[in-house]
């Protein structure tokens, strides 16, 4: 019982870390908290619904195509909305993503409506695999499995690629970033295409568990944060382990106290890491001179 | 060789910079000296593009470079070590030198990496610290390497006296008359006219952001009261 609650935990832990990544990613490179997040990957979503329902795509290909699409909208949004902010407050990129959020939300409703789909998973009807008696439903292993390889992926693109090290030292100093040669406009827009691609993912996967509409995101997005919170927003692996054990904690909450008290501890979690320890369990007070 | 022609610059209605001209051979050791808020660092970071120009000129071996994106600057080989350093706090002593080399990606720079790391057996000895763990004088030396990692013609560096203890002062500027040795064309900006006049071969005054003296290091060395009056000292 408890083993069967912890992997759940987990799996939902790695949605919310996926969202908390994407938004993560954004914010240590250009300082700016996306609000928007959360309807970007609500749109790239309902793309891979349309492609699976209306075109009849078989769904790895209409997977494969939603992620694609999340990648280049993020990259726009950055292009379209973003870049011609630079240079004013970064308050102003921030109201700006609050913005779009609201127009990415009408839009959806334009096209979809307001009422819920079922969103296809290849692996809903799957026998779940047997791990030392623990019954292990073929969705969490997924879940787990890519929030695993995101985190490996871009924790190794961040470090061991020139792109990724340009877009590390972007966001501790951007004047010196520059003098060495890097372009601050292109690490801004591959970290919002990173952001939508990641987000995208998080939405498809959420998506069968939890009907689609245009609220989809809503709850992934707080919980992401408070994971992140948790963790420490400044550090990716710290914001993954964060989300992994807050979806533990509210599983367990959820099972040995009180159902409605699984909602709860996410904001419980918020207040006091922010009170006790404000930088994140893994995080660090960002040092801004050198 | 590295050439500055009329150049002005201006923050809002605020004149940095008014028809600065200076010239920097190349192989040669030249600095600039200053009072706070004459404009010397205002001169570097218009050199490598982070500040625009209002009017006039830089050149490089010929080619004009004003008005380029910092990034096509260091390209085409002008490295700066900024004022206060600029050490990256939560990059490794050896993320910092490599990021150094980023105009350089594709390239094997272990050859530069260990050289580099061969002229600052201090900052050797911390290859796995993290930048911010530094002194003062150990930042200094990293800055210097991480420019040198970008295989510089032209090595610009802005106050690397500030806030060190004389005796590391003199082992910074050691090293960049040694730097200077291997061929590379040195612009520095600095307060301390002493320390300036001992290595450079040329210098210039700036004052409110004009050029108000200039000359060899003998001219200078002759008239220090001269140099002591411009500097406010």
């Amino acid at each position: 019982m408890i083993a069967n609650l912890i992997v759940g935990g987990l799996a939902a832990g790695c949605l919310y870390a996926m969202v908390a990544i994407a938004i993560v990613i954004v914010l240590n490179i250009t300082d700016i908290a996306n609000f928007a997040q959360g309807e970007m990957a609500m749109l790239t979503t309902f793309f891979a619904y349309w492609l699976l329902d209306d075109l009849g795509l078989p769904w790895w290909q209409a997977v494969a195509i939603a992620a694609v699409f999340g990648l280049v909208q993020g990259v726009i949004v950055q292009q379209v909305i973003i870049r011609p902010l630079i240079g004013s407050p970064v308050l102003s990129a921030i109201i700006a993503t609050l913005g779009l959020n609201v127009v990415l939300n009408s839009v959806a409703g334009l096209i979809w409506g307001h009422q819920t789909y079922t969103f296809p998973s290849p692996f809903a009807f799957s026998a779940p695999f047997h791990v030392g008696g623990v019954a292990v439903p073929v969705t969490s292993v997924v879940n787990i499995a890519v929030g695993l390889a995101i985190i490996l992926g871009m924790t190794l693109f961040l470090r061991a690629t020139w792109t990724g090290m340009g877009m590390r030292a972007a966001s501790q100093n951007q004047t010196v970033a520059r003098l060495m040669g890097v372009s601050i406009t292109k690490s801004s827009a591959i970290a919002w295409g990173l952001g939508g691609l990641v987000g995208g993912i998080a939405g498809i996967l959420v998506a069968p568990a939890v009907f689609l509409d245009t609220n989809l995101m809503g709850a992934l997005l707080i919980k992401a944060f408070a994971g992140g919170v948790l963790g420490g927003l400044n550090s990716l692996i710290g914001v993954f382990l964060g989300c992994l054990a807050l979806g533990v904690a509210e599983n367990l909450t959820s099972a040995y106290l009180s159902p409605s008290f699984g909602e709860a501890i996410t904001f419980l979690v918020i207040i006091a890491v922010l009170i006790v320890r404000p930088e994140g369990v893994f995080g660090h007070v960002k040092v801004r001179k050198a | 060789m590295l050439e500055v022609k009329d150049l002005s610059v201006r923050y809002g209605s605020v004149e940095a910079l008014h028809d600065v001209s200076i010239k920097v051979e190349t192989g040669g050791l030249v600095a600039i000296l200053g009072a706070n808020g004459a404009g010397k660092s205002t001169l570097l970071r218009t050199i490598s593009g982070i500040v625009k120009a209002a009017s006039g000129n830089v050149a490089l071996d010929g080619t004009a470079i004003t008005g380029l994106r910092p990034e096509e600057i260091v390209r085409r080989g002008i490295a700066h070590v900024p004022e206060g350093r600029g050490i990256l706090p939560d990059f490794t002593v050896r993320e910092n030198l490599m990021i150094g080399a980023y105009v350089r990606r594709g390239q094997d720079v272990s050859p530069d990496y260990r050289r580099v790391m061969g002229m600052f057996p201090a900052i050797e000895r911390r290859e796995r610290k993290l930048g911010y763990t530094l002194s003062g004088g150990e930042q200094q030396m990293l800055a210097i390497g991480r420019a040198l990692m970008a295989a510089p013609q032209v090595l610009l560096a802005d106050e690397l006296s500030l806030g060190l203890a004389p005796i590391i002062v003199r082992q910074v500027f050691a090293t960049l008359d040694q730097v200077r040795r291997t061929g590379v064309t040195v612009l520095v900006v600095e307060q301390n006219a002493r320390l300036a006049m001992k290595f450079a071969d040329y210098l210039y005054v700036l004052k409110y952001g004009r050029v108000v003296m200039e000359g060899p290091r003998e001219t200078f060395a002759k008239s220090t009261d001269l140099v002591d009056a411009y500097l406010g000292a």
